[in-house]
């Protein structure tokens, strides 16, 4: 006998001689339902980050995804609305972000979305950005996976 | 946003768990090495399936598709650094009753250092020598390159043979192999 048979015959008898109790329907889906609040808080904690971004005024929003670099500002000030300090938030371990992805700003009183030329795009309401676009509140903004909605 | 939770194939996911979980227990047993938290790690799996449900009912290969998915949730559970913590504790409760009057002591040694290997060493040993998978279907399933496949299965068993340098049954030729 292998080695490669013994451990054939081992798993076949372990397997066996164990008793497997099964998992009703009922835990099955609340189980499902616990994972889709997970995933729906992790969502709306981002998506909290950017209502603080677009309310703060004149704010700008850098996002990026690289553990091991530290923070970098969003693009250069000359960028920035006139006198604005930068605020700046980050969204961490999404492959899909850019580091220097979009920015929120405002002009005259109207926020604005604008993609910075990243590798895998943003999508404002479903629809992949090209330039700025005007923010309208309840608006959807994808980056990666992650969904920010403007409040 | 409030789209409620209800089975897309209500019925349909039902009768695939009555007749498919337990296989999924069996393999997940294997890969994990303790029925607790095996029985997590299938919740687990089954719970991801039900939401992706109207995809997965879709599938070439249900059953195919639900070992993957089991596959890798056992592996991003393992590269949870929680996952020592959790199999610290998982250790201590008591072993199912089953297993002791049933175990020879051949089988125990072997079962013993099977779930001593690594788990990437367990996952593909338990898919090539359980699940009779070919090595290219195990390299798929795991994403890995059909090289690593073999160097893990390899290890396993030189680890295994090592281990028991005396077992009756293993016969002389496996000095040459």
């Amino acid at each position: 006998m292998t080695v490669e048979d013994l451990l054939t015959r081992t798993f076949s008898e372990v397997t066996e001689t164990t008793d497997y109790p099964s998992t009703p329907t009922a835990t099955v889906v609340a189980r499902a339902r616990a994972i889709r609040g997970a995933r729906r808080r992790r969502v709306a904690l981002v998506a909290a980050a950017a209502v603080v971004a677009v309310a703060g005024v004149s704010a700008a929003v850098s996002l990026q995804h690289d553990h091991d670099s530290p923070p970098q500002p969003a693009g250069p000030l000359g960028d920035l609305p006139q006198g604005a300090a930068p605020q700046v938030d980050y969204i961490d371990g999404d492959t899909f972000v850019s580091n220097l992805h979009l920015r929120i700003y405002e002009v005259d009183g109207q926020a604005m979305v604008e993609d910075m030329g990243s590798t895998n795009g943003s999508f404002h309401n479903g629809t992949r950005l090209h330039g700025a676009h005007l923010l309208h509140p309840g608006d959807r903004i994808q980056v990666g996976y992650t969904v920010l909605e403007a409040q | 946003m409030a789209t409620p939770l209800r089975p897309p194939g209500g019925i349909e996911f039902e009768a695939w768990l009555v007749a498919r979980e337990s296989a999924l227990q069996r393999t997940a047993h294997l890969l994990t090495g303790d029925v607790h938290t095996a029985q997590d790690l299938v919740q687990t799996t089954l719970a991801k399936l039900y939401l992706r449900w109207d995809h997965v009912r879709n599938a070439d290969d249900v059953d195919a598709y639900a070992r993957k998915s089991l596959v890798n949730e056992f592996r991003s559970a393992w590269r949870r650094p929680v996952r020592r913590v959790e199999q610290v504790v998982a250790a201590v409760p008591d072993r199912p009753a089953p297993d002791t009057p049933a175990y020879d002591g051949s089988r125990d040694a072997v079962w013993r250092i099977v779930t001593t290997l690594p788990p990437k060493q367990r996952a593909v040993i338990v898919l090539r020598f359980y699940e009779q998978l070919t090595e290219a279907e195990i390299a798929d399933l795991m994403g890995i390159s059909l090289g690593t496949v073999k160097s893990q299965s390899s290890r396993a068993i030189a680890t295994l043979r090592a281990s028991l340098p005396n077992h009756p049954e293993l016969s002389g030729e496996e000095a040459g192999r």
